[in-house]
């Protein structure tokens, strides 16, 4: 349930090679995808999906949480919550 | 294929801490057997938080991954704010509110968080909440981490 302007299709100029289209409608043809659209959305947003982990990984250092941390960690999204709820959500609740 | 909606915790854990349960999970969402389902409100959650431990461009990098989680759906305002008044009984604690309402809103059958309180609330009986840990043994049916609190 993305918004309209989200789930909007846009039409975008893309060339491929013979031999990738023939790759692409035989994996059509085995009922993977629907139509090349549906193909190369799934591609691109799995292409996003990993490039994107990749580069939080190098970004972020793994850490060791005890129990405290994890509680403190807790208690600080509650705040971010508790934030959202009256600026967004309470006014809606009568 | 069962529609799990995810607490931010899973996410703001997941991403940190490679050893452990939430990790598993988002490694683990195909969207054929398990999809994803979380609202724009989580993802704000987890975006504030982000920027404010990590900074701007990884918080961004961290949005972008979970908004191309396979087959995800993201429960918008509309569909949240008409619901708050049927389950406002049942939620003590006013700021899980929307994201109750977002569960029934995707037609979720899990409930994926680290937020112990949520669960403790009148809304469990209509709520199938369930901790990584137990996701991970129980519906993943994966070795799972001994961590604090399972997550």
């Amino acid at each position: 349930m993305y918004n309209r302007d989200m789930m909007e299709a846009v039409a975008i100029p893309a060339k491929f090679t013979r031999k990738d289209i023939d790759l692409m409608d035989q994996f059509i043809k085995e009922g993977y995808f629907s139509t090349r659209s549906d193909l190369v959305r799934t591609s691109v947003r799995h292409y996003l999906h990993e490039l994107s982990l990749r580069e939080i990984r190098k970004n972020i250092k793994p850490k060791a949480f005890s129990k405290k941390d994890i509680e403190e960690e807790l208690k600080e999204i509650k705040k971010i919550r508790q934030d959202l709820w009256k600026k967004k959500y309470a006014k809606n609740l009568h | 294929m069962p529609k799990i909606f995810i607490d931010s915790n899973i996410f703001l854990f997941g991403y940190r801490i490679n050893e452990s349960n939430s990790f598993i999970i988002l490694e683990n969402i195909d969207g054929e057997l398990i999809q994803p389902v979380v609202s724009n409100s989580i993802i704000k959650e987890v975006r504030i938080r982000a920027k404010r431990l990590e900074g701007k461009d990884t918080a961004s990098l961290i949005i972008l991954n979970i908004l191309t989680l396979p087959n995800i759906i993201v429960i918008q305002d509309h569909d949240i704010i008409p619901l708050l008044a049927e389950y406002d009984d049942l939620v003590f604690d006013k700021s899980d509110l929307p994201h109750i309402c977002a569960y029934f809103a995707g037609d979720c059958e899990y409930f994926v968080t680290n937020n112990r309180k949520l669960t403790q609330q009148r809304i469990k009986e209509k709520v199938l909440f369930i901790n990584p840990k137990e996701f991970v043994d129980n519906i993943l049916k994966l070795q799972s981490y001994d961590t604090p609190k399972g997550i």
